[in-house]
Protein backbone atom coordinates (compact mmCIF):
# COMPACT_ATOMS: atom_id res chain seq x y z
CA UNK A 1 0.00 0.00 0.00
CA UNK A 2 1.53 3.25 -0.88
CA UNK A 3 1.31 6.62 0.85
CA UNK A 4 -1.23 8.02 -1.14
CA UNK A 5 -3.48 4.36 -1.05
CA UNK A 6 -3.49 5.54 2.86
CA UNK A 7 -4.48 9.09 2.48
CA UNK A 8 -7.13 7.52 0.26
CA UNK A 9 -8.34 5.20 3.26
CA UNK A 10 -8.37 7.77 5.28
CA UNK A 11 -10.31 10.31 3.82
CA UNK A 12 -13.18 7.53 2.79
CA UNK A 13 -13.45 6.51 6.39
CA UNK A 14 -13.72 9.78 8.01
CA UNK A 15 -16.06 10.54 5.02
CA UNK A 16 -17.86 7.59 6.09
CA UNK A 17 -17.65 8.16 9.96
CA UNK A 18 -18.64 11.98 9.46
CA UNK A 19 -21.36 11.69 6.39
CA UNK A 20 -19.25 13.98 4.62
CA UNK A 21 -18.37 13.42 0.96
CA UNK A 22 -14.61 12.49 0.24
CA UNK A 23 -13.82 15.35 -2.10
CA UNK A 24 -14.49 18.30 0.28
CA UNK A 25 -12.05 15.80 2.69
CA UNK A 26 -8.29 17.18 1.48
CA UNK A 27 -5.37 16.81 2.93
CA UNK A 28 -5.35 19.95 4.84
CA UNK A 29 -9.00 19.65 5.85
CA UNK A 30 -8.98 20.21 10.01
CA UNK A 31 -11.20 17.64 11.12
CA UNK A 32 -11.60 19.51 14.17
CA UNK A 33 -12.10 22.90 13.22
CA UNK A 34 -13.84 22.04 9.66
CA UNK A 35 -15.90 19.61 10.88
CA UNK A 36 -16.59 19.65 14.78
CA UNK A 37 -15.13 15.82 14.85
CA UNK A 38 -15.70 14.60 18.68
CA UNK A 39 -13.39 12.38 20.71
CA UNK A 40 -15.99 9.22 19.56
CA UNK A 41 -15.86 10.17 16.16
CA UNK A 42 -12.45 9.99 15.85
CA UNK A 43 -11.85 6.89 17.89
CA UNK A 44 -14.01 5.50 15.66
CA UNK A 45 -12.40 6.23 12.72
CA UNK A 46 -9.05 5.51 14.52
CA UNK A 47 -10.58 1.73 14.82
CA UNK A 48 -11.15 1.56 11.38
CA UNK A 49 -8.34 2.04 10.38
CA UNK A 50 -6.45 -0.12 12.84
CA UNK A 51 -8.69 -2.85 11.58
CA UNK A 52 -7.52 -2.01 7.66
CA UNK A 53 -4.08 -1.64 8.16
CA UNK A 54 -3.26 -4.07 10.76
CA UNK A 55 -1.26 -1.29 12.69
CA UNK A 56 -2.22 -0.42 16.73
CA UNK A 57 -2.91 3.22 16.70
CA UNK A 58 -2.08 5.66 19.89
CA UNK A 59 -4.89 7.61 20.48
CA UNK A 60 -2.87 10.50 21.90
CA UNK A 61 -0.84 10.42 18.62
CA UNK A 62 -4.20 10.39 16.96
CA UNK A 63 -5.67 12.88 18.57
CA UNK A 64 -2.61 15.69 17.96
CA UNK A 65 -3.45 15.42 13.92
CA UNK A 66 -5.48 17.73 13.34
CA UNK A 67 -5.82 17.31 9.67
CA UNK A 68 -6.38 14.25 7.47
CA UNK A 69 -2.86 15.00 5.98
CA UNK A 70 -1.56 14.09 9.57
CA UNK A 71 -3.09 11.31 10.21
CA UNK A 72 -1.84 9.65 6.70
CA UNK A 73 1.54 10.39 8.27
CA UNK A 74 1.49 8.99 11.22
CA UNK A 75 -0.28 6.12 9.98
CA UNK A 76 2.33 5.70 7.51
CA UNK A 77 5.02 6.59 10.23
CA UNK A 78 3.43 4.03 11.93
CA UNK A 79 2.69 0.76 10.26
CA UNK A 80 5.13 -1.99 9.71
CA UNK B 1 -51.71 21.92 40.45
CA UNK B 2 -53.16 21.20 37.07
CA UNK B 3 -51.39 19.37 33.97
CA UNK B 4 -51.67 20.49 30.36
CA UNK B 5 -51.66 17.99 27.30
CA UNK B 6 -49.89 20.97 24.42
CA UNK B 7 -48.01 19.19 22.15
CA UNK B 8 -48.50 15.42 20.55
CA UNK B 9 -45.85 13.76 18.19
CA UNK B 10 -46.14 9.94 16.98
CA UNK B 11 -44.35 7.52 14.67
CA UNK B 12 -46.29 4.47 14.70
CA UNK B 13 -47.37 1.43 11.87
CA UNK B 14 -50.90 3.92 11.90
CA UNK B 15 -49.19 7.46 10.85
CA UNK B 16 -45.98 9.47 11.14
CA UNK B 17 -47.67 12.20 13.35
CA UNK B 18 -50.16 11.89 15.90
CA UNK B 19 -53.19 13.24 13.81
CA UNK B 20 -52.47 11.03 10.98
CA UNK B 21 -52.08 7.64 12.92
CA UNK B 22 -55.08 8.50 15.54
CA UNK B 23 -57.51 8.97 11.94
CA UNK B 24 -55.86 5.30 10.75
CA UNK B 25 -57.42 4.15 14.28
CA UNK B 26 -60.49 5.41 13.74
CA UNK B 27 -60.65 3.62 10.20
CA UNK B 28 -60.26 0.43 12.65
CA UNK B 29 -58.09 -1.77 10.00
CA UNK B 30 -55.29 -4.29 11.71
CA UNK B 31 -52.05 -3.39 9.98
CA UNK B 32 -50.17 -6.56 10.07
CA UNK B 33 -48.26 -8.23 7.57
CA UNK B 34 -46.60 -11.42 7.08
CA UNK B 35 -42.26 -10.97 7.95
CA UNK B 36 -40.06 -13.84 7.13
CA UNK B 37 -36.46 -14.07 8.75
CA UNK B 38 -38.00 -12.72 11.97
CA UNK B 39 -38.58 -15.79 13.92
CA UNK B 40 -34.78 -18.07 15.18
CA UNK B 41 -36.91 -20.76 13.85
CA UNK B 42 -37.88 -19.95 10.31
CA UNK B 43 -41.05 -19.25 11.16
CA UNK B 44 -42.89 -16.54 9.18
CA UNK B 45 -44.60 -13.99 11.55
CA UNK B 46 -46.52 -11.40 12.04
CA UNK B 47 -45.53 -7.44 12.44
CA UNK B 48 -46.96 -3.42 12.00
CA UNK B 49 -43.49 -1.46 11.15
CA UNK B 50 -43.29 1.68 10.76
CA UNK B 51 -42.54 3.03 7.12
CA UNK B 52 -39.40 3.87 6.30
CA UNK B 53 -40.17 7.60 5.03
CA UNK B 54 -41.50 7.98 8.75
CA UNK B 55 -38.34 9.78 10.02
CA UNK B 56 -36.68 11.19 7.09
CA UNK B 57 -34.96 14.65 7.99
CA UNK B 58 -34.84 14.15 11.30
CA UNK B 59 -30.73 13.20 11.49
CA UNK B 60 -27.97 13.27 9.67
CA UNK B 61 -25.70 10.43 8.71
CA UNK B 62 -23.66 11.58 11.08
CA UNK B 63 -25.97 11.48 13.57
CA UNK B 64 -27.54 8.00 12.79
CA UNK B 65 -23.76 6.62 13.51
CA UNK B 66 -24.49 6.41 16.91
CA UNK B 67 -28.28 5.55 16.49
CA UNK B 68 -30.72 2.82 17.23
CA UNK B 69 -33.67 2.33 15.39
CA UNK B 70 -35.46 2.76 19.11
CA UNK B 71 -33.94 6.24 19.71
CA UNK B 72 -34.89 7.03 15.53
CA UNK B 73 -38.21 6.78 16.01
CA UNK B 74 -38.41 7.63 19.97
CA UNK B 75 -36.49 11.04 19.35
CA UNK B 76 -38.21 11.97 16.09
CA UNK B 77 -41.72 11.84 17.75
CA UNK B 78 -40.50 13.66 20.80
CA UNK B 79 -39.30 16.82 18.40
CA UNK B 80 -42.59 15.70 16.31
CA UNK B 81 -44.12 16.35 20.08
CA UNK B 82 -42.04 19.60 20.99
CA UNK B 83 -42.89 21.48 17.45
CA UNK B 84 -46.80 20.47 17.78
CA UNK B 85 -46.31 22.57 21.28
CA UNK B 86 -45.22 25.52 20.09
CA UNK B 87 -42.42 25.83 23.11
CA UNK B 88 -39.12 27.46 22.09
CA UNK B 89 -36.23 25.53 23.53
CA UNK B 90 -35.05 28.51 25.70
CA UNK B 91 -35.29 30.03 29.37
CA UNK B 92 -35.62 27.75 32.39
CA UNK B 93 -34.70 24.75 30.33
CA UNK B 94 -33.35 23.04 33.65
CA UNK B 95 -36.87 23.74 34.89
CA UNK B 96 -37.79 21.27 31.84
CA UNK B 97 -37.60 17.18 32.15
CA UNK B 98 -37.64 13.94 29.75
CA UNK B 99 -39.63 11.10 30.82
CA UNK B 100 -38.68 8.04 28.14
CA UNK B 101 -40.25 4.76 28.57
CA UNK B 102 -38.71 1.74 27.11
CA UNK B 103 -39.67 -1.83 27.37
CA UNK B 104 -36.52 -2.93 26.54
CA UNK B 105 -36.86 -4.94 23.20
CA UNK B 106 -35.19 -2.05 21.09
CA UNK B 107 -31.90 -2.54 23.10
CA UNK B 108 -32.30 -6.35 22.79
CA UNK B 109 -32.75 -6.31 19.09
CA UNK B 110 -29.81 -3.80 18.48
CA UNK B 111 -27.71 -6.06 20.53
CA UNK B 112 -28.65 -8.58 18.58
CA UNK B 113 -27.93 -7.16 15.40
CA UNK B 114 -24.25 -5.96 16.67
CA UNK B 115 -23.64 -9.64 17.76
CA UNK B 116 -24.71 -10.84 14.92
CA UNK B 117 -22.45 -9.50 12.48
CA UNK B 118 -19.36 -9.53 15.28
CA UNK B 119 -19.79 -13.35 15.24
CA UNK B 120 -19.87 -13.51 12.08
CA UNK B 121 -16.70 -11.30 11.09
CA UNK B 122 -16.03 -9.56 13.51
CA UNK B 123 -17.67 -5.84 12.70
CA UNK B 124 -20.67 -3.78 13.82
CA UNK B 125 -19.02 -3.13 17.38
CA UNK B 126 -18.66 0.33 16.68
CA UNK B 127 -17.08 2.39 19.37
CA UNK B 128 -20.70 4.11 19.73
CA UNK B 129 -21.74 0.57 20.59
CA UNK B 130 -21.67 1.30 24.40
CA UNK B 131 -24.10 4.72 23.81
CA UNK B 132 -26.14 2.45 21.27
CA UNK B 133 -26.64 -0.27 23.78
CA UNK B 134 -27.91 1.79 27.09
CA UNK B 135 -31.99 1.98 27.39
CA UNK B 136 -31.44 5.62 28.13
CA UNK B 137 -29.96 6.93 25.01
CA UNK B 138 -33.50 7.82 23.58
CA UNK B 139 -33.84 10.23 27.08
CA UNK B 140 -30.33 11.60 26.19
CA UNK B 141 -30.72 12.21 22.80
CA UNK B 142 -33.76 14.33 23.20
CA UNK B 143 -31.96 16.35 26.18
CA UNK B 144 -29.18 16.82 23.43
CA UNK B 145 -30.95 17.45 20.94
CA UNK B 146 -33.23 20.28 22.72
CA UNK B 147 -30.86 21.50 25.36
CA UNK B 148 -32.71 20.40 28.03
CA UNK B 149 -31.27 20.32 31.72
CA UNK B 150 -33.80 19.39 33.61
CA UNK B 151 -33.60 15.51 34.14
CA UNK B 152 -33.60 13.19 31.49
CA UNK B 153 -35.16 9.96 33.02
CA UNK B 154 -35.95 6.14 31.64
CA UNK B 155 -38.60 4.09 32.81
CA UNK B 156 -38.93 0.39 32.39
CA UNK B 157 -42.15 -1.30 32.91
CA UNK B 158 -42.29 -3.32 29.92
CA UNK B 159 -45.70 -2.70 28.10
CA UNK B 160 -46.39 -0.04 30.71
CA UNK B 161 -42.90 1.90 30.06
CA UNK B 162 -45.05 4.83 27.81
CA UNK B 163 -47.74 5.27 30.58
CA UNK B 164 -45.61 5.10 32.95
CA UNK B 165 -43.30 7.88 31.85
CA UNK B 166 -46.48 10.02 31.28
CA UNK B 167 -47.64 9.69 34.83
CA UNK B 168 -44.66 10.08 36.34
CA UNK B 169 -44.21 12.93 34.22
CA UNK B 170 -47.40 14.16 35.91
CA UNK B 171 -45.62 13.95 39.11
CA UNK B 172 -42.92 15.94 38.38
CA UNK B 173 -45.14 19.09 37.64
CA UNK B 174 -46.66 18.20 40.48
CA UNK B 175 -44.21 17.94 42.73
CA UNK B 176 -42.74 21.17 41.41
CA UNK B 177 -39.55 19.48 39.66
CA UNK B 178 -40.70 20.58 36.51
CA UNK B 179 -42.51 23.17 34.33
CA UNK B 180 -42.51 21.42 31.10
CA UNK B 181 -42.22 17.27 30.32
CA UNK B 182 -41.91 15.56 27.14
CA UNK B 183 -42.93 12.13 28.26
CA UNK B 184 -43.60 9.74 26.01
CA UNK B 185 -42.58 5.82 24.99
CA UNK B 186 -40.87 4.07 22.27
CA UNK B 187 -39.80 0.94 21.40
CA UNK B 188 -38.38 -1.06 18.40
CA UNK B 189 -37.88 -4.68 19.09
CA UNK B 190 -38.37 -6.25 15.74
CA UNK B 191 -35.40 -9.01 16.16
CA UNK B 192 -35.38 -13.03 15.45
CA UNK B 193 -34.18 -13.54 19.21
CA UNK B 194 -37.06 -11.32 20.34
CA UNK B 195 -39.78 -12.32 18.35
CA UNK B 196 -38.43 -16.18 19.37
CA UNK B 197 -39.18 -15.36 22.72
CA UNK B 198 -42.51 -14.23 22.47
CA UNK B 199 -43.50 -16.48 19.75
CA UNK B 200 -42.28 -19.78 22.88
CA UNK B 201 -44.26 -17.92 25.68
CA UNK B 202 -47.43 -18.39 23.17
CA UNK B 203 -48.37 -14.61 23.27
CA UNK B 204 -48.16 -13.76 19.76
CA UNK B 205 -50.84 -14.75 17.26
CA UNK B 206 -49.97 -17.10 14.41
CA UNK B 207 -52.66 -15.99 12.35
CA UNK B 208 -50.42 -16.28 9.21
CA UNK B 209 -53.04 -17.49 6.76
CA UNK B 210 -54.67 -13.46 7.71
CA UNK B 211 -52.57 -11.20 8.62
CA UNK B 212 -55.69 -8.31 8.47
CA UNK B 213 -57.89 -10.81 10.74
CA UNK B 214 -54.75 -11.34 13.55
CA UNK B 215 -55.05 -8.65 16.33
CA UNK B 216 -58.52 -8.61 17.66
CA UNK B 217 -58.68 -7.29 21.28
CA UNK B 218 -61.38 -8.63 23.50
CA UNK B 219 -62.78 -10.92 20.39
CA UNK B 220 -63.41 -14.55 21.34
CA UNK B 221 -61.22 -15.75 18.41
CA UNK B 222 -58.15 -13.74 19.09
CA UNK B 223 -54.63 -15.68 19.76
CA UNK B 224 -52.15 -13.05 21.09
CA UNK B 225 -50.74 -9.77 19.75
CA UNK B 226 -49.17 -8.71 16.83
CA UNK B 227 -46.02 -7.25 17.24
CA UNK B 228 -45.65 -3.40 16.79
CA UNK B 229 -42.74 -0.91 17.22
CA UNK B 230 -43.37 2.84 17.28
CA UNK B 231 -43.09 5.78 19.38
CA UNK B 232 -45.49 9.00 20.81
CA UNK B 233 -44.40 11.24 22.76
CA UNK B 234 -46.31 14.25 24.71
CA UNK B 235 -45.53 17.82 25.78
CA UNK B 236 -46.91 17.76 29.50
CA UNK B 237 -47.19 21.80 31.11
CA UNK B 238 -47.61 23.13 33.83
CA UNK B 239 -51.32 24.99 33.05
CA UNK B 240 -50.31 28.46 34.17
CA UNK B 241 -47.06 27.82 32.37
CA UNK B 242 -49.55 26.61 29.13
CA UNK B 243 -51.91 29.59 29.79
CA UNK B 244 -49.40 32.00 30.23
CA UNK B 245 -48.08 31.83 26.61
CA UNK B 246 -51.20 31.18 25.00
CA UNK B 247 -50.95 27.42 24.16
CA UNK B 248 -53.22 25.43 22.49
CA UNK B 249 -54.34 22.60 25.38
CA UNK B 250 -55.42 19.65 23.93
CA UNK B 251 -56.55 18.03 27.34
CA UNK B 252 -55.79 17.57 31.09
CA UNK B 253 -53.66 14.80 32.14
CA UNK B 254 -55.85 14.78 35.61
CA UNK B 255 -54.94 11.63 37.31
CA UNK B 256 -51.94 8.74 37.36
CA UNK B 257 -52.60 5.17 39.13
CA UNK B 258 -49.34 2.71 39.43
CA UNK B 259 -48.98 -0.44 40.98
CA UNK B 260 -47.88 -3.95 40.27
CA UNK B 261 -49.48 -6.93 40.08
CA UNK B 262 -46.60 -9.24 42.37
CA UNK B 263 -48.82 -12.64 40.64
CA UNK B 264 -46.63 -14.19 37.84
CA UNK B 265 -43.72 -13.02 35.72
CA UNK B 266 -45.43 -12.69 32.49
CA UNK B 267 -48.98 -13.42 33.49
CA UNK B 268 -51.58 -11.09 34.51
CA UNK B 269 -53.40 -11.54 37.98
CA UNK B 270 -56.67 -13.71 36.54
CA UNK B 271 -59.05 -11.67 38.50
CA UNK B 272 -58.06 -8.16 37.44
CA UNK B 273 -57.94 -7.17 40.99
CA UNK B 274 -54.88 -5.16 41.35
CA UNK B 275 -55.46 -3.46 37.64
CA UNK B 276 -58.82 -3.16 39.31
CA UNK B 277 -57.63 -0.63 42.29
CA UNK B 278 -55.07 0.70 39.51
CA UNK B 279 -57.81 2.17 37.63
CA UNK B 280 -59.70 3.20 40.68
CA UNK B 281 -56.32 5.17 42.20
CA UNK B 282 -56.31 6.95 39.06
CA UNK B 283 -59.64 7.91 39.11
CA UNK B 284 -59.04 9.26 42.55
CA UNK B 285 -56.06 10.75 41.76
CA UNK B 286 -58.19 13.20 39.09
CA UNK B 287 -60.81 13.31 41.60
CA UNK B 288 -63.88 11.89 39.95
CA UNK B 289 -65.91 8.62 40.44
CA UNK B 290 -66.15 5.50 37.54
CA UNK B 291 -69.34 7.03 36.17
CA UNK B 292 -67.29 10.50 35.18
CA UNK B 293 -65.63 8.50 32.62
CA UNK B 294 -66.81 8.80 29.09
CA UNK B 295 -64.83 5.60 27.53
CA UNK B 296 -61.67 3.18 28.35
CA UNK B 297 -58.61 2.52 26.04
CA UNK B 298 -58.24 0.02 27.16
CA UNK B 299 -54.56 -1.97 27.43
CA UNK B 300 -56.49 -4.80 25.03
CA UNK B 301 -53.30 -6.76 24.10
CA UNK B 302 -55.84 -9.36 21.23
CA UNK B 303 -53.85 -11.76 24.07
CA UNK B 304 -55.93 -14.47 25.39
CA UNK B 305 -54.63 -13.84 29.04
CA UNK B 306 -54.29 -10.68 29.05
CA UNK B 307 -58.43 -9.58 27.58
CA UNK B 308 -59.58 -11.82 29.80
CA UNK B 309 -57.74 -10.19 32.70
CA UNK B 310 -58.52 -6.30 31.92
CA UNK B 311 -62.29 -7.59 31.26
CA UNK B 312 -62.67 -8.54 34.65
CA UNK B 313 -60.53 -5.00 35.88
CA UNK B 314 -62.64 -2.59 34.32
CA UNK B 315 -65.66 -4.53 35.24
CA UNK B 316 -64.30 -4.58 38.99
CA UNK B 317 -63.82 -0.78 38.36
CA UNK B 318 -66.83 0.43 37.35
CA UNK B 319 -69.61 -2.06 37.63
CA UNK B 320 -72.31 -3.31 35.36
CA UNK B 321 -72.48 -0.07 33.73
CA UNK B 322 -68.66 -0.10 32.40
CA UNK B 323 -68.23 3.01 29.87
CA UNK B 324 -67.32 2.06 26.19
CA UNK B 325 -64.05 0.69 25.33
CA UNK B 326 -61.82 0.70 22.83
CA UNK B 327 -58.55 -1.00 21.98
CA UNK B 328 -56.15 0.62 19.36
CA UNK B 329 -53.86 -2.53 19.48
CA UNK B 330 -55.95 -4.06 17.43
CA UNK B 331 -54.75 -1.49 14.45
CA UNK B 332 -51.59 -0.97 15.69
CA UNK B 333 -49.71 -4.39 16.99
CA UNK B 334 -47.98 -3.91 20.16
CA UNK B 335 -45.34 -1.33 20.33
CA UNK B 336 -44.28 -2.65 23.34
CA UNK B 337 -43.02 0.60 25.34
CA UNK B 338 -44.38 2.69 22.27
CA UNK B 339 -47.99 1.14 23.36
CA UNK B 340 -49.00 2.92 26.33
CA UNK B 341 -47.89 6.33 25.33
CA UNK B 342 -49.77 6.09 21.55
CA UNK B 343 -52.23 5.04 23.35
CA UNK B 344 -52.40 7.93 25.82
CA UNK B 345 -52.03 10.16 22.04
CA UNK B 346 -55.11 8.48 20.40
CA UNK B 347 -57.19 9.21 24.13
CA UNK B 348 -56.00 12.66 24.37
CA UNK B 349 -57.66 13.31 21.02
CA UNK B 350 -60.51 10.86 21.13
CA UNK B 351 -61.81 13.27 24.58
CA UNK B 352 -60.84 16.01 22.31
CA UNK B 353 -63.04 15.32 19.34
CA UNK B 354 -65.22 13.22 21.20
CA UNK B 355 -64.60 10.35 18.50
CA UNK B 356 -63.41 7.00 19.78
CA UNK B 357 -62.03 4.73 17.50
CA UNK B 358 -63.15 1.32 16.90
CA UNK B 359 -61.21 -2.01 18.18
CA UNK B 360 -60.25 -4.01 14.77
CA UNK B 361 -62.06 -6.93 13.75
CA UNK B 362 -63.52 -7.19 17.34
CA UNK B 363 -66.79 -9.22 16.75
CA UNK B 364 -67.55 -10.94 19.98
CA UNK B 365 -66.73 -11.30 23.67
CA UNK B 366 -65.48 -14.39 24.86
CA UNK B 367 -67.93 -16.14 27.54
CA UNK B 368 -70.40 -14.14 28.87
CA UNK B 369 -68.18 -11.03 29.18
CA UNK B 370 -70.84 -7.55 28.97
CA UNK B 371 -68.29 -4.85 28.10
CA UNK B 372 -69.21 -2.45 25.94
CA UNK B 373 -66.94 -2.56 23.57
CA UNK B 374 -66.84 -0.15 20.60
CA UNK B 375 -66.35 -1.80 16.96
CA UNK B 376 -67.05 -1.49 13.34
CA UNK B 377 -67.46 2.49 13.43
CA UNK B 378 -66.00 5.31 15.50
CA UNK B 379 -68.18 6.31 18.14
CA UNK B 380 -69.08 9.69 18.95
CA UNK B 381 -69.43 11.09 22.60
CA UNK B 382 -70.38 13.55 24.38
CA UNK B 383 -67.66 15.44 26.69
CA UNK B 384 -66.28 13.15 29.34
CA UNK B 385 -63.23 12.08 30.84
CA UNK B 386 -61.65 9.18 29.77
CA UNK B 387 -59.02 6.33 31.25
CA UNK B 388 -55.75 4.62 29.17
CA UNK B 389 -55.01 1.52 30.42
CA UNK B 390 -51.51 -0.30 30.24
CA UNK B 391 -50.62 -3.77 31.80
CA UNK B 392 -47.18 -5.38 31.22
CA UNK B 393 -44.87 -8.57 31.62
CA UNK B 394 -43.51 -8.32 35.04
CA UNK B 395 -47.52 -7.25 36.45
CA UNK B 396 -46.49 -3.41 35.96
CA UNK B 397 -50.55 -1.75 36.27
CA UNK B 398 -50.82 2.03 34.92
CA UNK B 399 -54.15 3.59 34.38
CA UNK B 400 -53.92 7.97 33.29
CA UNK B 401 -57.23 10.13 33.63
CA UNK B 402 -57.33 12.93 30.59
CA UNK B 403 -60.21 15.21 30.67
CA UNK B 404 -61.07 17.58 27.93
CA UNK B 405 -60.54 21.24 28.61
Amino acid sequence: MTEDDVLALVQRQASDVLGIPVEELAPDTDLLLEHSVDSLELMEIGTRLETRLGVRIDPVRLKDARTIGEVAAYLNQARP
Amino acid sequence: MRVAVTGLGAKTPAGADAGSAYATTLAGRCLARRLDGYSASGETVLACLVPDDATEGYFNRRELNGMDRTAVLGVSAALDAFADSGLEPDGRLDRWAIAVGVGGTGEAATAENITRSFLADGTGVTVFTAGLLMPNATAARIALRLGVTGPALTYATACTSGATAIGEGLRAIRGGYADVVIAGGVDAGLAPLVVEGFLRVGAVSRRIDDPAASSRPFDADRDGFVMGEGGAFLVLERWDHATDRGARIYAELAGYGSNSDAFHIVAPRPDGSVAAACMSAALADAGIGPADIGHVNAHGTSTVRNDDAETEAILRCFGADAPPVTATKGVTGHMIGGAGAFEAVVTVLSVAGGLVPPVANHVRQSGDAKLDIVAGEPRPLSPAAALSTSFAFGGHNAALVFRPV
